[in-house]
């Protein structure tokens, strides 16, 4: 199995390979594009980039799921022009401000680099540095753990300016001969898997378990590969049940997506460390990670990869058969003020299945765990659960207020809470 | 077609969350009943109504107004506005 280094290599590859690359809708007709054909869309475009004026600034792209856009981040890397990848929910403001901060590529005949937001929409998102070396590393990291080939077509319904979308759902298919089913957006995701008849689905939980319950996965679908969070154990053995398998992979914009996957289908939530992946659990259970496909750093920051090791945020044990097991995110940890320490997804585990939603969280006001619940509900009926939660711990851990707010908890495009964004809501009201 | 009624359009929209929703196959709705929120429908449950809203009705409600949706009666504002004028 080829070790792709570089864009212009997996580029390379695609002269000699017959099958489709990518698939996608036209005006409601299901069409495709060559390998062949790709190549050389993407060398004509790369040709043109490399002529043109100004072509060493930074390409903001809308990585929305055409074929054009496929073209462009492939031509545009090749080229030597680096890529600032952005989902539809960035201002227009803040891609043109990012994109400003990206110095001009060194344009010595190196490719292009590829910038990716951590998470989010708003100014202080981080803007990670990943390379094509270290993407089409994680490519083949993820073809040595869950191989794919020519026979497979891979459904790319997540945004592609994640990085978990951008390896699995287009890179990786694309390093290795599948076809890339282009989803037709937000519109049509319920129906994809039954419009393009895919035999992969990179997807998040949500996705997956909404498909499952309409009865809209297709019958052709071999393989689930989830990321982003884990699969409820009752989906997993449903889809298995149908047939399926379901693999969970861990990893982070920063690793250039997976670091780790499962590989056991009696053991959905062991993961085994990627080749070359060299992860460590620090003090405190903090998972870090060594790994080729680690990003450069973050856009106009310094320090945060400590001797070639990412410390990533997230806790997690090594079992004694060398599998990772995650157990929950370190920043979901509130200290409180007296040093009491709070695992804020415990609490919202349990009080979502009281109250009966999932629009609450846990944050801290005036050093005091606080519930903050979003959208109608029913309050007496939230105190009375909260008021029985808090019999049950001591003082130092008790709920000390519940706020209601009417908007929406601020999340990830993948559904993540963001944490930080509602504990500033909190601190300014 | 002649253009339907509010009460029509209400009625399918209620129809299609009672079939397409199961745990609300049975709940009571109102033009004033929430449906975008977790605790009413998921994400992807309210994806699928509009979808099939938009089906039923023939009309292409923008993404960009779906976030502004919250509840059934605002729906059936959105099924209005996008219906072609008589």
């Amino acid at each position: 199995m080829r070790k792709f280094t570089s864009f212009s290599e997996i580029h390379s590859s695609w002269k000699d390979n017959t099958g489709n690359a990518l698939i996608f809708d036209q005006d409601g007709v299901s069409s495709s594009m060559s390998y062949p054909e790709l190549f050389e869309a993407v060398r004509t475009a790369a040709e043109k980039l490399r002529t043109a004026p100004g072509a060493q600034s930074c390409d903001p792209v809308r990585a929305d799921h055409t074929p054009e856009t496929v073209i462009r981040i492939f031509a545009d890397v090749i080229s030597g022009r680096d890529v600032l990848l952005a989902d539809a929910e960035v201002s227009e403001e803040i891609l043109e401000s990012s994109g400003r901060r990206i110095d001009a590529s060194p344009g010595d005949g190196q490719e292009g680099r590829l910038f990716f937001f951590t998470s989010g929409t708003t100014s202080r998102s981080r803007l990670v540095t990943l390379t094509s070396r270290s993407l089409s590393c994680s490519a083949w990291s993820g073809q040595c753990m869950l191989p794919c080939g020519p026979e497979d077509t891979i459904l790319s319904v997540l945004p592609l300016s994640h990085v978990f979308g951008f390896v699995c759902s287009m890179l990786w298919g694309l390093c290795y001969g599948a076809s890339i089913a282009l989803g037709r957006g937000v519109r049509f995701l319920m129906e994809d898997c039954m419009y393009f008849d895919p035999t992969i689905l990179p997807a998040v939980p949500t996705i997956v378990e909404a498909l499952h319950r309409f009865h809209l996965l297709n019958p052709s679908l071999k393989t689930v590969l989830i990321g982003a969070a884990p699969c409820s154990e009752e989906l997993t053995r449903a889809l298995q049940r149908e047939g399926m398998k379901v693999y969970l992979g861990y990893g982070l914009t920063e690793t250039s997506s997976g670091i780790a996957i499962t590989q056991d289908q009696d053991d959905p939530y062991g993961l085994v460390p990627c080749p070359g992946a060299d992860i460590r659990i620090e003090e405190g259970g903090e998972i870090s990670v060594a790994t080729p496909c680690l990003m450069e750093g973050y856009l106009g920051e310094d320090g945060a990869v400590t001797d070639g090791r990412f410390f990533t945020g997230d806790l997690g044990h090594i079992d004694p058969d060398g599998k990772l097991r995650l157990e929950g995110r370190k920043k979901d940890i509130l200290v409180l003020s007296d040093g009491t320490k709070v695992f804020c997804p415990e609490y919202e585990s349990e009080l979502m299945t009281v109250i009966g939603t999932k629009e609450i969280a846990v944050a801290q006001k005036a050093g005091r765990p606080v519930l903050v619940v979003s959208g109608d509900v029913d309050r007496s009926y939230v105190q009375e659960a909260v008021d029985h939660f808090n019999q049950l711990r001591q003082r130092s851990r008790q709920l000390a207020d519940i706020i209601y707010i009417q908007e929406p908890l601020p999340r990830t495009a993948v559904g993540k809470l963001r944490r930080w964004e509602l504990q500033q809501m909190l601190n300014r009201s | 077609m002649a253009r339907p009624a509010r009460e029509e359009i209400v009625a399918k929209i209620v129809k299609m969350i009672h079939d397409f929703v199961p745990e609300l196959e049975d709940a009571e709705l109102t033009e004033e009943s929430r449906i975008n929120t977790d605790a009413a429908m998921d994400s992807m449950s309210l994806i699928l109504v509009i979808t099939k809203i938009e089906s039923a009705f023939d009309i292409r409600i923008p993404h960009k107004e779906w976030d502004a949706i919250m509840t059934l009666g605002e729906l059936a504002d959105a099924v209005e506005r996008h219906l072609p004028k008589e």
